[in-house]
């Protein structure tokens, strides 16, 4: 497999007890690519970056990424991998600054008081770091959570759903961190259903439909009513 | 943002990573108690609640108090520990936490130990504060046999944590978390605590360290061997 895959998947089968989840999934990412994963509610987006993240383990098939084996070698992928996911994984008795500081410290961090502050200010939570997470309403706490994910300089930033709870300013400033990770050869996935943002952003753009993906392609030249097009061809 | 990430990066070894994680994770677990007080608190309240029942049931009789004292106490303790675990689990599933400490976590063995010292401080707070309230109401003078009981309390203690944090761990992942810990928990405990109830009612009784023993090495062997695990 060439250096240049950050992620392979191939034909990747979840089942969680009868339910199959995801139906045999081949996937292929380069390193520094930013790859929009659409789809109706219950198509697998969140299963299959859940696998992705190591977080769950997938019934069949193979998962490499950066050339891990995601289920035997996850703990080497694991320092690489910045997770938004529908939780925050936040710690709702600590502040912003000691969430991150907890996090900082489990990565290894030096400097961390100056890549928090950095971080704090990206997500434009600085005014609000010492105050408890739990006092914060959801946006503030998903904009947390984005400077949690990325606070380690992640090789691979996985995001699910990264846009829920964000106003409008809060997207403006996500739409800016993730053009800056992406010019820094940062590999992104998410799952979304906002189709204009994911479109500027993304090289390339997947439809997920009842644990497959049924259409992979490159974003550009495919504008928002032409990706309605394929969407209602391939969901329905 | 990126630029000098490489700057931001410690290169550690192995041992000095795993310990910065342990300490990060006890010190968080520690900081979050301090403020909510709320593992404590359930523990404590529950451990007394036995204490002062088991007074009730067993009446006036100052003969029997004193046989069963040393059993009410480990009860209480055993029982005030699935609450602290149940508690310290919990903390960890409010927001899924613990995958987020599972993605940076290099060896989970550090999670374990966090974990197990983090349970060790909260039963050792709430024996400091029950131990006497136990004294008072039966009549029993443990200062007197304090240096011989600390190192029952501290076996017995370690070797609850011990399990009971693998049991907790192991329950995370079930559906039924409240159900499963005490399930796992209990019975594997019941050697420890057998002994535990043996040693402490026999030094309360004026035996010497060397007349237990047998039931000290017993503990120290059940701490052992569940630690390697």
């Amino acid at each position: 497999m060439s250096t240049q895959i950050m992620v392979h998947l191939e034909g990747v089968i979840k089942h969680f007890g009868t339910i199959t989840a995801l139906r045999g999934i081949d996937l292929e990412l380069k390193r520094g690519c930013c790859l929009g994963i659409f789809g109706p509610n219950g198509a697998g987006k969140t299963t299959l970056l859940r696998i992705l993240a190591t977080l769950a383990r997938p019934s069949a098939g193979t998962v490499r990424i950066a050339g891990y084996d995601a289920v035997r070698e996850a703990e080497k992928i694991r320092p690489l991998l910045g997770v938004l996911s529908h939780r925050t994984f936040l710690y709702g008795h600590l502040t912003a600054y000691e969430n991150l500081q907890f996090y900082g410290r489990m990565f290894g961090l030096k400097q961390l008081t100056e890549r928090i502050t950095e971080v704090l200010q990206v997500v434009d939570l600085i005014a609000y770091a010492h105050q408890l997470v739990r006092t914060y309403s959801r946006g503030m706490q998903q904009r947390l959570a984005i400077a949690r994910a990325i606070l380690h300089y992640p090789k691979l930033l996985l995001l699910d759903e990264p846009y829920t709870g964000l106003d409008k300013h809060a997207i403006s400033r996500l739409q800016d961190l993730i053009l800056q990770l992406h010019s820094e050869s940062c590999t992104i996935i998410m799952s979304t259903h906002d189709l204009h943002r994911c479109l500027d952003l993304c090289d390339e753009i997947a439809i997920q439909c009842r644990g497959k993906i049924v259409y992979k392609g490159l974003a550009l030249g495919i504008d928002v009513q032409g990706f309605e097009q394929l969407y209602s061809t391939y969901v329905g | 943002m990126c630029k000098d990430s490489n700057s931001f990066i410690v290169r550690m070894s192995g041992s000095k990573i795993f310990l910065q994680q342990v300490l990060a994770l006890l010190a968080k677990d520690l900081k979050t108690e301090w403020r909510t007080r709320e593992i404590f608190t359930s523990m404590f309240v529950f451990a007394v609640l036995v204490v002062v029942v088991f007074n009730f049931a067993i009446g006036a009789d100052t003969e029997l108090i004193r046989q069963v004292a040393s059993g009410v106490v480990w009860v209480a303790l055993l029982f005030a520990a699935v609450l602290g675990l149940q508690r310290a689990a919990q903390m960890e599933t409010d927001e899924d936490s613990l995958q987020g400490v599972l993605l940076a976590l290099h060896d989970c063995s550090a999670l374990f130990i966090a974990k197990t010292l983090a349970q060790m401080l909260y039963l050792l707070v709430v024996v400091i504060c029950t131990l006497p309230l136990c004294g008072i109401w039966f009549r029993i003078d443990f200062i007197a046999r304090i240096g011989e009981l600390c190192l029952t309390f501290a076996l017995g203690i370690l070797g609850l944590s011990i399990i009971g944090t693998l049991f907790a761990m192991i329950a995370l992942h079930t559906r039924a978390c409240e159900v499963m810990l005490p399930l796992l928990f209990l019975p594997i405990s019941i050697p420890l605590i057998i002994a535990a109830v043996y040693a402490t009612g026999q030094l309360i009784d004026g035996k010497s360290l060397k007349d237990v023993s047998d039931y000290l090495v017993l503990m120290g062997v059940f701490d052992t061997v569940f630690g390697i695990v």
